[in-house]
C-alpha cells in the first residue's frame, strides 16, 4: 500500500518539476549580448568614461531592473558623476534587492555624506529596528520555503494523529501548536514579500525639491530638500506624494522631484 | 538778444548837424584780468541803421552791447540846436597781453557806410589798479580830445534837454525791459547733453544736465530727471557748484553743471530722458528813468551828464528780479538690444571692456576649515547689472551661491569698478580637488562682438579635520572612497518571488489532497473490513441453515459420519461468524465465555456445549439410531434458531464490537 502511494507521489512531483523547469526561458544569446555589454561598461567605468559606463549600464538596466550588482556599479557611476541623488537611489535600489552588500552599505553612506546640508536622521526604537533587520535579513523566500516546510508537517501531525495513534500520544496539542507556527511564518512571508515588492522609500532627486503642506502645486512651502534625501512614501494624490522625512516631518512632495526605490 | 539794433528816429526838428561816428575806449592800458568799456557814439544820424561790430579779437565780451540813446536841445545866440546821439557800450576783457587794436565798426546812414575810428589798447599781464583814470589827465593821447571838446561846448545845450529825455527814457526802459523778459529764455535755460542717443542694452551713456545764464541769478533745482529705465552712476559734481563759462554761438554764458550720471539702459526700446527742473530768481537789466540827485540842478548837472564821465547818468540802467522756471527738454535714447546671434551659455549681461581673475586665500586647508574664493571682473562697463557667472563646483567643496560686491573706482569717461563674487568654500571630505576655471562672457560694444574669458582653474588640497574623523567614527568606519564597482560576471537576475509563482502554491494543494488521500484511503479500508464482519454475521444464520438442509440428505441417505461433520460445521461456522473469531482459534471455553459476553443464556449456553459434545462423541464413535440423528439434527436447528434470535436482539453490540 505504501508503495502505491509513494509511485503517485513520484509521479505527480515529475509533474510539478516539468513545470518549474519549463518555466525558465533559454535565451541564450540575449544573456551573452549582455554579459558582453556589462563587461564593456564596466571597463569605460575603470578607464574613467563614466558618462558612457553610464549609458551603457542604463541599456542593461531594461532586462536586468532586479540585478542589485547594476544598481550598485549604477550608484558608483552617479557618484563619480557627482549626481549625488541618483547614486543615492541606486544604492538603495542594490541594498533593497540584496540587503546582505557591505560595499553598497559603505558607498550609501558616504554618497549621503555628500548631501548638502543634509536633513536629520532620525534614529528609530529599538524594536523598530530588529523588525527592519528581521525583515531585511531573511529573504521572503526563505521564508516561504520555512511556510511550506510547516504546512507539510502539519500534515504529517494530522495524519498520524488520525490514522497511527499510538505513534504520537497527544496530537492535539502538537497540531495546535504548528498551526500557531504556521500563522506566524505566513505573516512573515506576506510582511517580507511585501516590503521586497515595495520598499516605500523613495529619494530627491533633484536641488532643492519643495516640501508643500498640501497635494497642490501652490501649496504652501514649508521647506526645502536636499538632493539625496531618502523619504517614506505615504499615499499618492494628484501627482504628489505623502511623504515622511528623516527627521519625522510629514508633507507632500511633487512625483516629478522624487525617483521610488 | 541785444543783437539787432534799432533804427532810431528822432521826431523832434533838428537844425543841420555835424554826423559824428566814434569808437572810445575808457582806458588806454589795461591787464588781462581787467573789464574795460568801449563805447561808440553815433551822434546827429538820424536815418543811421545796420551797426556792424567789429570782430572783438583779442578780447572777449563780458557785457554789452548797451544802448544808450541821448538827444539835447540847446540855443546859442538865440540859434536853437538840437543834438541826438547813440551809444553802444561794449565791456571788455583782453584775453592776451600786447598792444592790440580793435578794428572800426561800421553803421549806414542815409544809404552811406560809416567807419569809426580803430582804438588801440595796451594790455599787461596781470591788473592795472587804479590806472583806470590815468589816460583822462593826458589830453594829447586821447584821440577823441576835439570831440570832448565838442562835448564840453554842448553842455548848456543838454541842460536844456533834460526833460525831454526824461520822457523819452520812459518809453525805452520799457522797450528794454520787455526785450529783457521775453529773451529770458534765450538767456537762462538747462540744457541735456548726451554723448549717445542710439545705445546698446547695457552701454554706457553720459547725460549732463547743465544750466547756462547769461544774468545773474539765484536758482533752486526743483525736480531731478528720475532716469527710469536706466541704471544711473552719478558723477560728483563741485558743491557749491562752480561756473564755467562757454561760448555758444558767440555768446559768452555761465554754466553750471546741475547733474552729470552714466546711465546703462536696462531695456530695449525708446526711453527717454525726463526733464531736471529749477525755479528761481533772476536778474534782468532794465532801464530806469535818468533818477540822480541833480538831475534838476541845471549847474549840478552840467557835469553830470557827460557820458564819458558819468555811465550811470548817461545809460540810467537798473536791474530787476524776475521770477522765473526752467525745464530742460526731454531727450529720447533708442535702445537697441544685444544680437542673440553668438551670444555664449556664460553671458550674464555684461557690456563693456572687462578683465577676470580668480583668487583663493589658501589652497590647504582641512574640513574644518573654509576658504574664500573670490571672482573679480574689473574694467569698465555695467558692473552692476551683471549676472553671477554659472560654475560647476565639485559638489564636495559645499559651494553654494556667492555674496556678491562691486567698487566702482572710477567715473571719467566711463564707469570703472570691479565686481567680486565671493564664494566661500567648506569642504565636507578630504581629497585634492581642482576648482574649475570661470567662463565669463561680455559684449564688446567697439568691437561689436561677445568676448570669453576664463579664469585661471585653482587646485586645492583638503585634509581631514578634527571634526571631520568625529563624526566618521561615531558613525562606522568608511573608506575614504567609494568601493570599487562589481566586475564579476553579471548574474542571471533571480528575483522571482515563490509567493508570486503557482508552482511554490501548488505544493500546498498536493500537500493537502495527498493528506486527503491518505485520510479516505484508510478509511476505506476500515470500512471495507467493518463490512466483511456485517456480512459474515448476517450470512451466518443462512450458511448454517444450508449446511442443515445437506445434513437432512445425508441423514436420508444413512451417511452417518458426513451427516455428524455437517452438523458440527454448520454450528461451528455458525459460532465463528457470529462471534468474529476465526475458526482456528475457537473452540468450547471460549465459545462459551464470548456468548456469555453477549448475554446469551446460560441454558442455551448450555445445549450448545452439549450438541458440541454430541456431534463429536458421534464422529468418533457412531452409535445410535436414525431417530438419534433426527433429534441432534432438530436440536442444532433448534439452538441456532434461538441464538439468531437472542444475537440479533444484541446486534447494534455486536456491530460495535466489530468497529473496535
Amino acid at each position: 500500500m505504501w508503495r502505491r502511494f509513494n509511485s503517485g507521489c513520484n509521479l505527480i512531483l515529475q509533474i510539478v518539476l516539468f513545470s518549474l523547469l519549463s518555466g525558465v526561458p533559454a535565451k541564450a544569446t540575449t544573456l551573452r549580448a549582455d554579459s558582453a555589454r556589462w563587461q564593456l561598461a564596466n571597463q569605460l567605468y575603470h578607464t574613467k568614461n563614466y558618462d558612457s559606463a553610464l549609458q551603457v549600464y542604463h541599456a542593461l538596466l531594461t532586462r536586468h531592473h532586479n540585478n542589485a550588482q547594476l544598481h550598485y556599479n549604477l550608484g558608483n557611476t552617479y557618484y563619480r558623476l557627482n549626481q549625488v541623488g541618483k547614486s543615492i537611489l541606486h544604492y538603495e535600489k542594490s541594498l533593497h534587492l540584496n540587503g546582505n552588500n557591505k560595499q553598497a552599505k559603505d558607498n550609501l553612506q558616504l554618497a549621503k555624506n555628500r548631501i548638502q546640508s543634509p536633513i536629520q536622521d532620525l534614529t528609530p526604537i529599538f524594536f523598530v529596528r530588529w523588525w527592519d533587520h528581521l525583515v531585511a535579513a531573511v529573504s521572503p523566500n526563505t521564508w516561504a520555503l520555512v511556510l511550506l516546510l510547516t504546512f507539510i508537517s502539519l500534515l504529517a501531525l494530522i495524519y498520524f494523529g488520525r490514522a497511527h495513534r499510538k505513534l504520537i500520544p497527544h496530537p492535539g496539542r502538537w497540531i495546535s501548536f504548528n498551526v500557531v507556527v504556521f500563522a506566524f511564518l505566513s505573516i512573515m512571508t506576506w510582511v517580507s514579500y511585501l516590503s521586497a515588492v515595495d520598499s516605500g522609500r523613495a529619494v530627491v532627486i533633484v536641488p532643492g525639491g519643495a516640501f508643500l503642506d498640501a497635494p497642490k502645486a501652490n501649496g504652501k512651502v514649508v521647506g526645502s530638500l536636499p538632493e539625496g534625501t531618502v523619504i517614506r512614501v505615504y499615499t499618492e494624490e494628484n501627482n504628489f506624494i505623502q511623504a515622511k522625512l528623516p527627521n519625522g516631518r510629514m508633507g507632500w512632495v511633487a512625483l516629478t522631484t522624487i525617483e521610488k526605490v | 538778444m541785444f543783437w539787432c539794433i534799432c533804427f532810431l528816429w528822432f521826431q523832434v526838428q533838428v537844425f543841420a548837424q555835424e554826423m559824428v561816428f566814434s569808437a572810445q575806449a575808457n582806458a588806454q592800458k589795461v591787464g588781462t584780468k581787467d573789464q574795460f568799456q568801449i563805447t561808440y557814439t553815433l551822434s546827429n544820424a538820424p536815418g543811421a541803421s545796420n551797426f556792424q561790430a567789429p570782430s572783438f579779437s583779442g578780447f572777449s565780451i563780458v557785457g554789452g552791447p548797451y544802448q544808450s540813446n541821448n538827444s539835447s536841445l540847446s540855443i546859442v545866440n538865440g540859434q536853437t540846436r538840437q543834438t541826438s546821439s547813440v551809444t553802444l557800450t561794449y565791456v571788455l576783457i583782453p584775453t592776451k597781453a600786447g598792444t592790440l587794436t580793435i578794428p572800426p565798426a561800421k553803421v549806414e546812414v542815409n544809404g552811406r557806410t560809416m567807419s569809426s575810428n580803430p582804438v588801440t589798447v595796451q594790455v599787461i599781464n596781470g591788473s592795472v589798479a587804479g590806472s583806470r583814470n590815468m589816460p583822462r589827465n593826458e589830453p594829447e593821447d586821447d584821440p577823441f580830445a576835439a570831440i570832448r571838446q565838442y562835448q564840453q561846448q554842448m553842455r548848456q545845450q543838454m541842460q536844456q534837454l533834460q526833460r525831454s529825455r526824461q520822457q523819452q527814457a520812459q518809453q525805452h526802459t520799457a522797450d528794454m525791459e520787455s526785450l529783457s523778459e521775453d529773451n529770458l529764455a534765450r538767456n537762462i535755460f538747462i540744457k541735456v547733453e548726451v554723448d549717445k542717443t542710439n545705445p546698446y542694452l547695457g552701454e554706457q551713456i553720459t547725460a549732463s544736465y547743465k544750466l547756462y545764464t547769461r544774468l545773474p541769478m539765484s536758482v533752486n533745482l526743483t525736480q531731478l530727471p528720475s532716469l527710469n529705465g536706466f541704471w544711473s552712476q552719478d558723477f560728483q559734481i563741485p558743491n557749491p557748484p562752480k561756473a564755467r563759462e562757454e561760448i555758444v554761438d558767440g555768446k559768452r554764458y555761465q554754466v553750471f553743471l546741475l547733474k552729470k550720471s552714466a546711465l546703462f539702459p536696462q531695456q530695449a526700446g525708446v526711453l527717454e530722458l525726463d526733464a531736471a527742473k529749477a525755479e528761481g530768481i533772476v536778474r534782468v537789466l532794465q532801464q530806469v528813468k535818468g533818477r540822480h540827485p541833480f538831475a534838476d540842478d541845471p549847474f549840478a548837472s552840467f557835469f553830470m551828464d557827460d557820458p564819458f564821465f558819468n555811465d550811470d547818468a548817461f545809460s540810467g540802467y537798473n536791474y530787476k528780479d524776475v521770477k522765473t522756471k526752467l525745464s530742460s527738454q526731454p531727450v529720447k535714447i533708442t535702445v537697441k538690444p544685444l544680437p542673440v546671434q553668438g551670444q555664449p551659455q556664460s553671458f550674464t549681461g555684461g557690456v563693456g571692456s572687462f578683465q577676470v581673475k580668480a583668487a583663493i586665500d589658501k589652497t590647504n586647508l582641512s574640513t574644518d576649515e573654509a576658504a574664500t574664493l573670490s571672482f573679480t571682473v574689473s574694467g569698465s562697463g555695467n558692473l552692476k547689472l551683471i549676472g553671477s557667472p554659472q560654475v560647476n563646483f565639485p559638489a564636495e567643496l559645499g559651494i553654494y551661491e556667492p555674496a556678491v560686491t562691486d567698487t566702482i573706482t572710477g567715473r571719467n569717461p566711463a564707469i570703472t569698478g570691479q565686481k567680486i563674487f565671493t564664494y566661500t568654500i567648506s569642504p565636507q571630505s578630504p581629497g585634492e580637488y581642482t576648482i574649475p576655471s570661470i567662463p565669463f562672457s561680455y559684449y564688446d560694444v567697439e568691437s561689436g562682438q561677445y568676448k570669453t574669458l576664463q579664469s585661471d582653474p585653482i587646485k586645492i588640497q583638503v585634509t581631514k579635520g578634527k571634526n571631520y574623523s568625529d563624526a566618521i567614527s561615531a558613525n562606522q568606519t568608511l573608506p575614504g572612497d567609494i568601493h570599487d564597482i562589481i566586475a564579476s560576471p553579471l548574474s542571471q537576475s533571480n528575483n522571482r518571488f515563490w509567493v508570486n509563482s503557482f508552482s511554490y502554491w501548488i505544493w500546498y494543494l498536493l500537500g493537502a489532497a495527498a493528506l486527503t488521500g491518505l485520510l479516505i484511503w484508510n478509511r476505506r479500508k476500515e470500512h471495507y473490513a467493518e463490512n466483511q464482519v456485517l456480512f459474515r454475521n448476517k450470512k451466518a444464520n443462512k450458511v448454517a441453515w444450508k449446511r442443515l438442509s445437506a445434513a437432512r440428505k445425508l441423514l436420508a441417505q444413512q451417511q452417518h459420519k458426513a451427516f455428524y461433520e455437517e452438523v458440527s460445521k454448520a454450528v461451528w461456522l455458525y459460532l465463528s461468524d457470529k462471534l468474529n473469531i476465526p475458526l482456528s482459534s475457537l473452540n468450547k471455553e471460549n465459545i462459551s465465555i464470548e456468548l456469555s459476553a453477549l448475554l446469551v443464556p446460560a441454558s442455551q449456553i448450555n445445549r450448545v456445549q452439549q450438541l458440541i459434545l454430541e456431534c463429536e462423541m458421534a464422529l468418533y464413535s457412531p452409535a445410535g439410531g436414525q431417530q438419534q440423528r433426527q433429534q441432534t439434527l432438530d436440536e442444532a436447528a433448534a439452538i441456532i434458531t434461538a441464538l439468531e434470535s437472542v444475537l440479533k436482539n444484541k446486534n447494534n453490540v455486536l456491530q460495535h464490537v466489530a468497529e473496535i
